[in-house]
């Protein structure tokens, strides 16, 4: 169970860029979300810069286990106890990044479905984190599950899109659209290298419509 | 925005008349405009001069207008981000 084994050899190095990119575009969200609650008192502002500050640190996570393990394995420190626990580095790290990204999409997901139950919160959340961790396969069982959510999102943010047509709603459509595409592909991406490539483009493609939406608000 | 403003919406409404009359908006206009009443009109003034977002000018005979300070604009400026921020992601 480790998310190093996913990836092709010639892309080690390179996630961590994206990584990078992806938690600085969230981070900028979150904060943008906590300043629109803190001057307008909306609930969902709040949530929602939550659920991007959950991404920032499941990215952060990643990138720093990510770093740890490329670091290692170019350092050719190959020996059985310390490819061991550059195994056992990576699998922590997997597993708090799934945690904390899952958190995330929910706290998204939550903020999409407009409720005001916190216990629906915390459901979704245990539910999740159950079905993960108990898994045979949990990176499977993650990317499913997130798949899921993020259909859902997805639908949410179209059909927001189609009730109020302007570029800045298009942009955070096609974004979760990528975002979901992106998630679809790390799913299929278990069983095929190149996936896991494909779907980080995907995400690139997702990380960059919400930055554009973001440059046109300051606009 | 909901359809019932909150403090926030007053207040931009109030600060962008202001900054449509030229800086020239006299109270009346912007209780109009505002569709406030006439207490209300003095309170969000009173808040608006209290922040630092309005100047108030009296004129030779007495008249008084409102003109945004810099504060204004960049609430203003802020303010277009913000619900921009809200409504592209459907945070109402």
């Amino acid at each position: 169970m480790s998310t190093i084994f996913m990836a092709p050899g010639w892309f080690y190095g390179y996630d961590i860029f994206f990584e990078v990119f992806f938690l600085i575009i969230s981070l900028i969200i979150a904060l943008l979300a906590f300043k629109v609650y803190k001057n307008t008192g909306q609930k969902l502002a709040r949530y929602f810069g939550y659920g991007f500050l959950l991404l920032t640190i499941a990215f952060l996570i990643q990138a720093v286990s990510n770093l740890f393990v490329v670091t290692k394995i170019n350092a050719q420190l190959c020996a059985v106890v310390q490819l061991s626990s550059v195994a056992t580095i990576d699998a922590i790290g997997t597993y708090l990044y799934m945690s904390f990204m899952i958190m995330g999409i929910v706290t998204i997901l939550f903020v999409s479905l407009k409720s005001n139950t916190m216990r629906t919160l915390w459901l979704l959340y245990t539910a999740s984190l159950i079905a993960i961790f108990l898994s045979k396969n949990p990176i499977y069982a993650f990317y499913l599950l997130a798949s899921i959510y993020l259909a859902f999102i997805t639908g949410h943010f179209i059909a927001h899109y189609l009730k109020n047509k302007d570029m800045k709603t298009l942009l955070v459509a096609l974004a979760f659209l990528f975002l979901w595409f992106g998630t679809f592909h790390f799913l299929i991406s278990v069983n095929h290298e190149v996936f896991y490539v494909i779907g980080y483009i995907l995400q690139f493609i997702a990380f960059i419509l919400i930055l554009s939406n973001w440059i046109l608000l300051r606009k | 925005m909901s359809e019932k403003r909150d403090r926030i919406a007053i207040m931009n409404d109030m600060l962008e008349f202001i900054q449509g009359k030229g800086d020239k908006a006299k109270p009346t206009q912007i209780m109009y405009r505002a569709n406030l009443s006439h207490a209300m009109l003095q309170e969000y003034l009173g808040e608006l001069l209290k922040k630092e977002l309005v100047i108030e000018r009296k004129s030779k005979d007495g008249k008084r207008t409102y003109a945004l300070t810099t504060k204004g604009f960049a609430f203003l400026k802020d303010y277009r981000q913000m619900r921009g921020f809200l409504e592209s992601y459907d945070l109402t």
